[in-house]
């Protein structure tokens, strides 16, 4: 579904980690950073009733 | 000095329909256009969504006549996923929208475009309306009036799960059918509905063709058009609202081509222009010539006029009777003049009085055979209906899952879209002329020029006073309001 | 007691609002003993500079319906927001988009071209497209602008009430009309209707706890008239949606399809009708349930009928 409203799949990630993973977590969320960084914002707000439209 | 007059009948605060008419140097009228200042975009929105969800989908174009679109959309379905429905699927659909044509034909005359009519245009303004016409009517006639309504809405409610954007239309078929007790109601609604839509005649024939002056106003130059005209009949060339071809007649009345659903696109195109958001369809054959009639232009109208125009007669015997007198009355076929559609509306309201009582007393109307699965793959569908304000037309491509690639629809009052702009004009034309007072006449010859087209972008299908408010401004060229003219304010 | 000022207002709507105030029928008669309406462009005329002319919170009560889509309709409901003591968001367009809100999934651009340029019985080798303001020989022509984003009526400004529906039913509306003639309005924020929980607390059908294995379109089944549509595997939005319509849908064997906006505390519709429907699919296999999802193709034209606009995400990204 969150195609359809042009979200690319890089966006949403679904991981499972355990409490003693502390490692392993921190990459995760370091990845996931990074990855949305190069993606950029999302820019959802385009043409929210501003006068630009 | 250039003057020019904005009139916003239809209200909506600048929105959803104004006017502009500029005058000249000399102060005769120069040109007018009709805007309409709102699009929602249902062409493009469609894409990606489900062929199956079309019919309570592009209903949302228009609540006043969802049952219109409903209805056009699920033929599309029809033809989209190859599955023809069972007859008494086809009867129930057609049951249904003969219900639907007796309230919104019964709810124009009487509510909206009927009352400037019936009262007369020089009728006092607090009188043009509703309880004006029930006044002269007979409190009797007003309250058949909500009665009809009410009772074909209950129809409408019974098959089709509500009352406004019913749910009922599949692909080959419906999803609800009738009972036996159901099915009584319904015939005893026709039998009222035939007796109300007899009486509708007779009121028309007493108040409008016994008095000459009414007569000669309907034959008036400044309502008159030479048209193409365009409506839907069955084999015989009898009207139709649910099903068959769509025939177009010349302005001498000759049949120019007879298209099934599916070869719409080689006989109508639209036109684009920047000052609107409405586009105006032609005849491609003839091609766009402007805002001009004649045969020579591709402009064709798409009313209750046009489709007795289009016909060769209707298919229930107390309808032919009227539409009979009607041509006899009116000089022979076709019929130009524009206020002759508030004629042509009471003949079909009788139709589908009569057509409502005839499906209700088929034997096969209680059938619970109301379904054929679809099994081929779905490609592409076009479904044609007769909308109360014109032909119809829904045209979906499909992958082969049925998910829409490109919709395309041409909305019944669009087609009226060219038209509507000239009776303006030349009613604007009729009355504004150089060294003449602009009067409140000019208001009631307007709104009487676009009245008979009840058109759905204005409020001629909800304004309730039974005419529509108006202000008109005038401004010089420098934009100071020279004059200001108001009606129901 | 002073009679109710009472203004009606649409924006992009269809008219089905209009018709749902009209059924009320012979209580119109009731509702003008109480109130004088100052203000309702179907059947009054009141123009822009009127209704900006009045003093601010000058008319009691002010029904808008139609989401908010040019710059026109925006400037009206700002006024009319000043001008109301209560402004109440009457049906499904003005409370979360409605129908016209699948636009969201597209742009202004994308539209015109569509509309203007791509139908196939379109005819233009110019490629002419509406413009605001256009100078043909006699003049200049304006018409108002169009935006990318269909926003609801609380996105652009704060209401006070919701009546649900599209359109309303005839129940919802005079319920919330008896409220306001008698003077008892509900708390500020409330969203009136017959029934706070769910479509499904309406719907007679019988619902078991039965899982699915396959999701239906509605064309490919016939559907036992007893039994919940969404346990015969239809995407009925019973579950996601507030009750107070009488579920009139089911009842003519189609699914719900969400009109009446979330249910009672739910933030986004979408997302709850997906988890509804998360919960009865019958796997746990992951291919299994994909393979089961998959008979979903428009997840967002299902989920968000009517409330794209008020989703978290409120419109589609374009790239």
């Amino acid at each position: 579904m969150l195609n359809q409203f042009g979200i690319e799949d890089k966006r949403v990630r679904l991981d499972w980690v355990s409490a003693s993973e502390g490692d392993r977590f921190a990459a995760i969320v370091n990845e996931m950073t990074e990855q949305l960084r190069e993606l950029g914002p999302l820019g959802l707000s385009r043409g929210n009733g501003g006068a630009h439209g | 000095m250039t003057k020019r007059v904005t009139i916003d009948p239809i209200t909506r605060l600048e929105g959803h329909g104004k006017i502009e008419i500029f005058l000249n140097d000399a102060g005769g009228v120069d040109n007018a256009y009709l805007q309409i200042p709102e699009l929602r975009g249902f062409e493009k929105f469609a894409e990606g969504r489900l062929a199956e969800d079309m019919p309570q989908i592009t209903q949302r174009i228009c609540g006043v006549c969802p049952e219109a679109h409903h209805m056009a959309a699920t033929k599309a379905l029809d033809d989209l996923f190859h599955a023809e429905p069972p007859s008494a699927a086809r009867k129930l659909r057609e049951l249904f929208y003969s219900a639907f044509y007796v309230t919104d034909h019964t709810t124009h005359f009487y509510i909206l475009g009927g009352p400037d009519f019936v009262m007369g245009p020089d009728a006092p303004v607090a009188e043009r309306n509703i309880l004006g016409v029930i006044a002269k009517v007979g409190l009797e006639l007003g309250k058949a009036v909500i009665n009809t309504r009410m009772k074909n809405h209950r129809i409408i409610q019974m098959l089709g799960g509500r009352a406004v954007h019913p749910v009922f239309g599949l692909p080959g078929g419906i999803s609800k059918g009738l009972n036996e007790e159901e099915r009584k109601e319904v015939e005893q609604t026709a039998k009222d509905a035939v007796e109300f839509a007899k009486l509708s005649l007779k009121v028309f024939d007493d108040i409008v063709l016994k008095n000459k002056a009414y007569v000669d106003m309907i034959l008036s130059d400044a309502y008159t058009h030479r048209t193409y005209y365009m409506g839907m009949v069955d084999d015989k060339n009898k009207v139709n609202f649910y099903d068959g071809k769509v025939r177009v007649v010349d302005p001498d009345g000759k049949e120019f081509v007879k298209y099934s659903p599916r070869e719409y696109l080689e006989h109508v195109a639209e036109h684009v222009e920047p000052w609107t958001y409405i586009k105006f369809p032609y005849l491609k054959k003839i091609g766009w010539k402007g805002f001009v009639d004649g045969k020579d232009s591709g402009l064709f109208r798409s009313t209750p006029l046009s489709r007795l125009n289009a016909a060769d007669g209707m298919a229930t015997p107390l309808a032919q009777e009227a539409y009979e007198k009607f041509y006899s009355t009116l000089g022979g076929k076709p019929v130009h003049q524009t206020l002759a559609t508030h004629w042509a509306r009471l003949v079909e309201l009788l139709y589908a009085a009569e057509r409502l009582l005839e499906l209700s007393q088929d034997p096969e109307i209680t059938s619970p055979d109301i379904r054929t699965i679809p099994t081929a793959k779905p490609d592409e569908g076009i479904g044609i209906v007769e909308a109360p304000r014109g032909t119809l037309t829904h045209h979906y491509i499909t992958d082969e899952r049925g998910v829409i690639k490109k919709a395309n629809l041409i909305v019944a009052t669009v087609n009226n879209a060219a038209p509507i702009n000239m009776s303006i004009k030349k009613a604007a034309m009729e009355m504004i002329k150089p060294g003449k007072e602009i009067t409140e006449g000019l208001l009631n010859r307007i709104e009487m020029a676009w009245r008979p087209y009840d058109p759905c972008f204005g409020c001629a299908t909800h304004t309730l006073p039974g005419q529509a408010p108006m202000e008109v401004i005038i401004r010089d060229s420098k934009g100071e309001v020279v004059k200001r003219l108001t009606q129901n304010l | 007691m002073a009679k109710l000022k009472l203004a009606l207002y649409w924006a992009a709507s269809c008219g089905g609002c209009e018709i749902a105030q009209l059924q009320i029928g012979e209580k119109l008669l009731k509702l003008a003993e109480v109130a004088d309406i100052v203000f309702w462009p179907v059947a009054i005329d009141v123009k822009y500079k009127d209704v900006e002319a009045m003093p601010d919170k000058s008319i009691d009560v002010c029904l808008f319906n139609g989401g908010i889509r040019t710059s026109e309709q925006e400037h009206l409901a700002k006024l009319l927001r000043e001008k109301s003591k209560v402004l109440i968001a009457y049906g499904a367009c003005a409370y979360v988009g409605g129908i016209p809100g699948l636009a969201n999934l597209f742009d202004k651009q994308s539209i015109f071209e569509r509309v203007y340029l791509e139908t196939q019985s379109t005819d233009n080798p110019n490629k002419v497209t509406p413009q605001t303001k256009h100078q043909v020989t006699e003049g200049e022509l304006t018409i108002p602008e169009l935006y990318d984003t269909v926003k609801s009526l609380p996105q652009t400004v704060p209401v006070e009430y919701i009546i649900p529906g599209c359109p309303p039913e005839e129940k919802t509306t005079w319920m919330a009309l008896e409220a306001l003639i008698e003077g008892k309005l509900p708390p500020v924020g409330a969203v009136i209707s017959h029934n706070a929980k769910a479509v499904c607390d309406d719907c007679q059908r019988k619902r078991d706890v039965k899982k699915v294995k396959k999701f239906y379109r509605t064309y490919e089944i016939t559907t036992d008239p007893q039994i919940c549509l969404l346990e015969q595997g239809l995407l009925c939005a019973g579950l996601a949606t507030r009750g107070g319509c009488g579920a009139p849908c089911p009842q003519a064997n189609m699914p719900c399809t969400g009109c009446y906006g979330p249910a009672q505390g739910v933030t986004d519709q979408g997302a709850h009708f997906l988890s509804a429907v998360a919960s009865v699919i019958d796997s746990s296999d992951k291919n299994e349930i994909q393979k089961i999802v998959d008979d979903i193709p428009d997840p967002v034209g299902t989920f968000y009928r009517y409330s794209l606009p008020d989703s978290l995400l409120r419109r589609a990204r374009i790239k």
